[in-house]
């Protein structure tokens, strides 16, 4: 059998080795980089001390799952222009919030817990994630996940923080068709609403001034108030001294009716509020009865309420008591202001009613027109000036809205920032690490592809062995022959084929004079002196039985062959074992040199030309 | 991107010369002993004409076809200098968002600033791409980063590659510095109105009014900056609270004091009648309010008188105050919330009346005082020097916030352009020629080998 | 002894057959550079640069062009129509647009005309239209010799009285010629005060400019400094406490020919290989911390001109 030759297995299978591998490492490559996934991820972490409570600033339950709600998502989806493409649900399906305890804390907690102790802890920073496909990239990953968190910090502000928003109420308010004293009334009442909010947000931060539009808080208040107190009174003094309205029989229908309502308001409070008395005094009465308005120490708890008592039963805890004594003093103060109000609706009335006295014979009481309409040779254009110093008020007024919107906007972004901070920013890594696996499986396979060559080619060397090996000269066999045969039967031969054929003529001879064993040694013996004699040529050599040896030569001639088998002659008859055995054998020689011949035609050609050979020393 | 095509060519011929010459050697060598293959091997000539010359043909063409193609990748490193860099937010405070240096916005400001030709914003953002220089590790505390350099990188599409990349870049990085400023730097205007207001126009009351809305805005910025930089110290030597001082004084000699004392001694009015009539709206309406807040404050002590003392109880509890000492509170009951309740409603009744006589007290003057020219030309004169001074103050207010606004941003954000490198086009053209001469000299040595 | 003649041979063929390659490597080499080049030398390229400054309100932007020397660019209808494109706030052209060799500056002129309908320009001599117009370099030596001055009596607006049809043209032309001078525009809610130098030479700058500059850099600071000069060797010799806010030259081309890892080749005042010697001469530099940029200028018909195409600059200002 052939020796283990590594190299010649692997040389043997190379390329299929080589291409094999570069296929499969391909293949495996691929399939990583379709089925890999970028994930984008920051961490954040909510600075207000309450989130560690669980709560938002305003006390209110802290849900982060908020940063993957649809209300977020779909604004996502809206400013990176993805409607149509992507779902927001399937967004929302990609964004994981795992949230990393600080262990210090965690240990504390389950230390009191274990004492029995209540103590409240959440994490307050957490990792965010989002998933891309490999087609989506990691830059797809990683702007997803900037857009979400900014909308969320954003919202979250708005939501938590900066809660009440300043409205603009004026907008389109001329084509209401109000008139005049309720359209300055409406700008009014907008402006002062506008200016409570202003005034809560200096509060919070006097100083907050927006980029944007480089303007505070304190600024855009004192612009609202300089428009109120100089041309807004301006226009309501205007109003008033030259009774402009557009209709004066509505206007004083109007707040006639105002009237009423209020005195049917004011009857309705009058009657609540003589209700809660008696049920003041009745109450008080049955707590002194009861004797429970004698309070000693022993009415008092030992525990004090639990601040968060709100979430787990809400409710407001004002006692009964004070409930009704703050619901008399409300109703009364409604009723109080009603007066006030009806007062100043008589006020209204009187002022577009009264006669100046410059009409004729007091014809504008009974007019529809005010009395300076009447007499007043200038009223339309007064009135004419009074429309347009309203139109440039309330553009003047839109424009500060605007910017009160827009600094209100950066405030809430600043304030979201403020309030949750980035610990880490977006990083991005694919889920698996395709250049080092795709490595990795090169050489995997490399090994396996070596491994594979080596074993088929150690298997091929047993079967050759034990099928195609003849165990007494180590040659190939009969069987082999046959094969070789077969292989060849419709293929010419190349130019400088030789075969040759020896045949140990007295073989039978010599197993049944001598034995079987002096037999076989002799088949041992012609082997190597063949194998000498062929020594380095590239020759096949196969024992074909009964002492028959056919060697296949290509790349020869038929006189070099000749030499070749003269030597194995020479040494055959100098032999130093069994000299004394005469040996009869036949060599015979054939050359295919430009013949065309196949093997069965060389072989037969080889058989025609056997010469008988003897030799025998002794 | 026919040249991307191009260049792609020399790089697959030698590769397959390369595999030719490689597979040619390992058939044959089947047909020669292991001396005969070193043998041949030892007899190959290194240095051959033809091998030369294709040498240099293929790696001239691949040289020029190279470095046109590199002309086509530019990137540059934008980094945010300025010190909330570091916390991950904008310069305002506001969260920073690395995807804004290539939004479409900015893209629209390139391709105007360089007046680029025939080309979108789409189709230029698709060349775009940008990543952090630096990424850290969500998983691992000690590698948390938060990223103030950014690479921006270009490489030229169909669709631009007419465009000179360097010039791309450069444009993109300058129209983020641009859209950045504009949007989340200081804005050095301390109010939306632009216009000044004709004074001539405008009741000297009113113009009192205007005066002081314009002084405490200059104060709100500088008490602002003063709160941010309390010690910055300009090339002027002053500080902001410096400059405020001087605008408060200003404001409370100048404007309050002379100005409308003037105005009101002399009765001095352009309209009198109608200012009259204004402020005696304004009182008329400060009387309802006024009304109204008496009432809440007659209810609330009503309310307080009204609740029963049998039910009013409480508990004293050991606390702390203000500044951190033993301090015995008590719980609170219904009174408690009234009182505080009646003490607003009281300050609200307070400044409604004062507001009243203010009004009556400026109203009661111009009605008895006569015309008084020279007091007018006074109030002018005045006037006229109070704007110009207000002028000044607002200006050196600016300066001084521009001066901080310079120091804290540190130049905003750098951006440095990395171009083709004739380095790096070198080293792939070096590359390359070994290569060749590798698959030329593969080539030339199989042939020596003998045929199946 | 034989086969050591063998090798000896062998080697100097070899090395003959090297040596006859890289000469005809080197000679197909630069044929092939130096057509390249000239083919992109007859367009010019756009170079943009970013300059900060406090005192502006709002973004401007300033166009300079240089040493165009008469070229094929004076015709060329592409550069009027991308500087059209590029909306620039000012056009400043500093010196050298005129050829001393050539005749006729009607070109020129008519170049400036058509883009002064594009925006404010100004106009600062050169070398060049010195030479033609003032019958020679302006160094001190040579006006105190023709204006009769010495150290004691000079008088610096004895040289600005001097007129010439080349000024006259430009000025017609809607072009203001600044000539040791400012002028101030207002850009949007930002003052600008531009300076041009006409004596641009070491000598005669102090004296001749001196007064005129000084004015122009002391009064009214809040105003952003443009300072516009032909030659930038003025900021090489002197260092005074402050130049302009920006300062915008030529002059140099770039140092005509630009060697990968060497720099630029040439000039005429810094000689071979000027940068390193720390002269001024292509590019944006940081002077006492203000920013000057040099031109390489449009000029296009020298043929060593090599790696260094024309151009025009774009300066962009801004608050950061």
């Amino acid at each position: 059998m052939n020796n283990f030759q590594v190299f010649r297995y692997l040389k043997k299978l190379l390329p299929i080795i080589v291409v094999l591998c570069v296929v499969a490492t391909y293949a495996i490559n691929f399939k990583l980089k379709s089925s890999n996934t970028y994930v984008a991820s920051e961490v954040i972490h909510y600075n207000d001390p309450a989130a560690e409570q669980g709560v938002t600033p305003i006390g209110s339950k802290l849900d982060v799952n908020e940063i993957k709600s649809s209300a977020v998502m779909s604004k996502v989806v809206e400013r990176m222009g993805l409607t149509g493409v992507y779902s927001v649900d399937s967004l929302i399906s990609r964004v994981s919030i795992t949230p990393l305890p600080d262990a210090d804390k965690v240990a504390q907690k389950e230390a009191k817990l274990e004492e029995g102790e209540e103590y409240i802890y959440e994490p307050s920073t957490y990792i965010v994630s989002f998933t891309a496909t490999n087609y989506e990239g990691s830059v797809f990953a990683r702007t997803i996940l900037d857009e979400t968190l900014d909308v969320y910090f954003a919202e979250y502000s708005q939501k938590y923080v900066n809660v009440a928003p300043a409205n603009n109420v004026i907008d389109n308010i001329e084509s209401e068709n109000y008139d005049y004293i309720e359209l300055v009334e409406l700008i009014d009442t907008g402006v002062d609403q506008t200016l409570s909010t202003l005034y809560q947000r200096m509060e919070q931060n006097p100083y907050y001034r927006a980029t944007g539009t480089g303007v505070s808080f304190s600024d855009l208040a004192d612009d609202f108030n300089y428009l109120r107190s100089v041309r807004l009174s301006s226009l309501f003094s205007k109003i008033y001294k030259y009774q402009i309205t557009k209709n004066k029989t509505v206007l004083v229908s109007d707040y006639t009716t105002r009237i009423d309502n209020n005195s049917i308001q004011n009857t309705k409070e009058e009657s609540i509020i003589k209700d809660t008395v008696g049920v003041i005094n009745a109450y008080v009465e049955k707590m002194r009865e009861s004797g429970n308005t004698n309070i000693t120490y022993e009415y008092i708890l030992d525990t004090v309420h639990d601040k968060n008592l709100l979430e787990v039963a809400p409710g407001d805890q004002t006692v009964t008591y004070d409930e009704l004594i703050y619901s008399w003093r409300d109703h009364n103060e409604s009723k109080e202001h009603l007066i006030i109000d009806t007062a100043y609706s008589h006020y209204i009335i009187d002022t577009f009613s009264a006669c100046t006295g410059k009409c004729h014979n007091k014809e504008c009481l009974s007019s529809s027109k005010t009395c300076t309409e009447i007499y007043n040779a200038n009223y339309d254009k007064i009135k004419t000036e009074i429309d347009n110093e309203i139109k440039s008020l309330i553009t003047d007024l839109s424009t500060l809205y605007n910017t009160t919107m827009k600094t209100n906007d950066e405030y809430n972004q600043y304030l979201g920032a403020s309030y949750i901070s980035v610990l880490s920013s977006a990083s991005v890594k694919p889920s698996v690490n395709v250049g080092l696996y795709t490595i990795i499986a090169f050489f995997f396979l490399l090994i396996l592809c070596c491994g594979g060559a080596i074993v088929l080619g150690r298997v091929n060397d047993i079967i050759n062995y034990i099928f195609y090996t003849d165990h007494l000269t180590e040659f190939n066999n009969r069987a082999y022959f046959d094969k070789y045969l077969k292989s060849m039967e419709k293929k010419l031969l190349d130019d400088g084929t030789v075969y040759a054929m020896v045949d140990i003529s007295n073989l039978i001879h010599i197993n049944t004079e001598y034995n079987r064993q002096v037999g076989d040694d002799i088949i041992k013996i012609f082997t190597s002196f063949l194998k000498e004699a062929f020594g380095k040529t590239k020759a096949d050599f196969i024992y074909n039985g009964n002492g028959s040896f056919v060697i296949l030569i290509k790349d020869s001639d038929y006189i070099t062959v000749e030499d070749i088998l003269r030597i194995f002659s020479l040494r055959l008859n100098e032999r130093e074992e069994y000299k004394n055995i005469r040996l009869e054998y036949k060599i015979g020689i054939a050359e295919n040199f430009r013949e065309n011949q196949t093997a069965r035609m060389l072989l037969s050609e080889a058989i025609k030309n056997k010469k008988e050979f003897v030799s025998q020393i002794i | 991107m026919i040249i991307s095509l191009l260049q792609k060519i020399p790089v697959l011929i030698v590769g397959i010369l390369l595999i030719v010459g490689a597979l040619t050697i390992y058939f044959r060598s089947k047909n020669v002993t292991k001396a005969e293959f070193v043998k041949i091997l030892k007899a190959t000539k290194f240095l051959q004409v033809g091998i030369l010359i294709f040498l240099v043909l293929f790696t001239g063409v691949f040289g020029v076809l190279n470095h046109i193609e590199s002309k086509h990748f530019v990137s540059a490193v934008v980094s945010l200098n300025y010190s909330e860099a570091s916390l991950a937010q904008n310069s305002n405070g506001t969260r920073y968002n690395m995807s804004e240096i290539i939004c479409d916005e900015v893209i629209e400001k390139a391709i105007e600033k360089g007046a680029l030709e025939d080309v979108t914003v789409k189709e230029l953002k698709e060349c775009l791409s940008v990543y952090p220089y630096v990424q850290g590790d969500v998983n691992d505390k000690a590698n948390y980063h938060i990223s103030t350099e950014f690479v921006v990188e270009y490489y030229a599409s169909k669709h631009t590659e007419h465009l000179n990349s360097e010039n791309v870049i450069a444009l993109i990085a300058s129209a983020y510095k641009d859209y950045y400023i504009e949007k989340y730097t200081d804005n050095f205007s301390l109010t939306e109105q632009e216009e000044k207001p004709d004074f001539t126009k405008m009741e000297y009351m009113d113009i009192v009014t205007y005066f002081n809305k314009e002084t405490t805005s200059v104060l709100n910025y500088l008490y602002g900056m003063a709160e941010k930089g309390s010690s910055f110290v300009t090339e002027n030597d002053t500080t902001f609270n410096s400059i405020a001082g001087k605008v408060f004084q200003f404001k409370e000699t100048q404007i309050e004091q002379n100005l409308k004392s003037l105005i009101l001694q002399h009765g001095i009015a352009k309209d009198k009648s109608s200012y009259i009539d204004r402020l005696a709206y304004q009182n008329k309406n400060t009387d309802f309010d006024k009304q109204k807040n008496y009432v809440s404050f007659n209810l609330c002590n009503d309310a307080i008188d009204m609740y029963s003392e049998e039910m009013t109880r409480v508990v004293l509890v050991p606390t702390w105050d203000g500044s951190g000492k033993y301090y015995m509170g008590r719980t609170k009951v219904g009174v408690d919330e009234l009182s505080v309740l009646a003490t607003g409603f009281s300050d609200s009744v307070a400044s409604n009346n004062k507001e009243i006589m203010d009004n009556e007290l400026i109203i009661n003057k111009i009605k008895s005082a006569n015309t008084n020219a020279s007091a007018n030309a006074q109030a002018d004169a005045l006037i006229e020097l109070i704007d110009k001074s207000i002028d000044n103050f607002t200006t050196e207010a600016i300066k001084a916030g521009r001066e901080y606004s310079n120091y804290t941003m540190n130049q905003c954000i750098a951006v440095s352009i990395t171009g083709a490198s004739l380095f790096r086009e070198l080293k792939a053209v070096a590359a390359f020629a070994l290569l060749t001469y590798a698959a030329l000299l593969l080539i030339s040595i199989s042939k020596k080998f003998p045929k199946f | 002894m034989k086969k050591n003649k063998r090798i000896t041979k062998k080697s100097v063929r070899v090395i003959r057959f090297f040596i006859i390659s890289l000469i005809f490597i080197g000679i197909a080499a630069s044929i092939t550079i130096l057509g390249c080049n000239y083919l992109e030398n007859q367009n010019f390229k756009e170079t943009f640069y970013c300059v900060s400054s406090l005192k502006v309100n709002n973004k401007i932007r300033v166009i300079q062009i240089s040493d165009l020397h008469n070229a094929s660019f004076v015709n060329d209808s592409k550069l009027v129509d991308r500087i059209e494109k590029l909306k620039p706030d000012v056009i400043i052209y500093t010196g050298d647009m005129v050829d001393s060799q050539t005749t006729s500056d009607d070109a020129v002129v008519k170049l400036c005309k058509t883009l002064a309908n594009v925006a404010q320009s100004y106009f600062i001599y050169g070398n060049n239209e010195v030479k033609k117009n003032y019958d020679g370099p302006l160094t001190q030596e040579n006006l105190d010799k023709k204006f009769g001055f010495n150290d004691d009596n000079r008088d610096p607006k004895k040289l600005l009285e001097m007129t010439d049809d080349f000024a006259k043209n430009l000025e017609n032309a809607g072009v203001k010629v600044l000539k040791n001078s400012q002028d101030t525009i207002t850009i949007g809610a930002t003052t600008v005060d531009i300076y041009g130098v006409l004596t641009s030479n070491p000598s005669s700058f102090w004296s001749y400019a001196g007064e005129s500059y000084n004015k122009f850099i002391n009064e009214n600071v809040s105003n952003l400094k443009i300072m516009a000069i032909h030659e930038p060797i003025v900021f090489e010799k002197y260092t005074p406490d402050t130049w302009g806010d920006l300062m915008l030259a030529g002059h140099t081309h770039g140092g005509l020919c630009k060697i990968p890892f060497i720099g630029p080749l040439y000039t005429t005042e810094g000689g071979i290989l000027p940068a390193r010697k720390g002269c001024y001469v292509y590019g944006r530099y940081d002077v006492q911390g203000r920013p000057l940029i040099v031109n390489s200028g449009l000029e296009n018909s020298n043929f060593f001109r090599i790696n260094n195409q024309p151009e025009i600059v774009i300066v962009d200002i801004n608050k950061f």
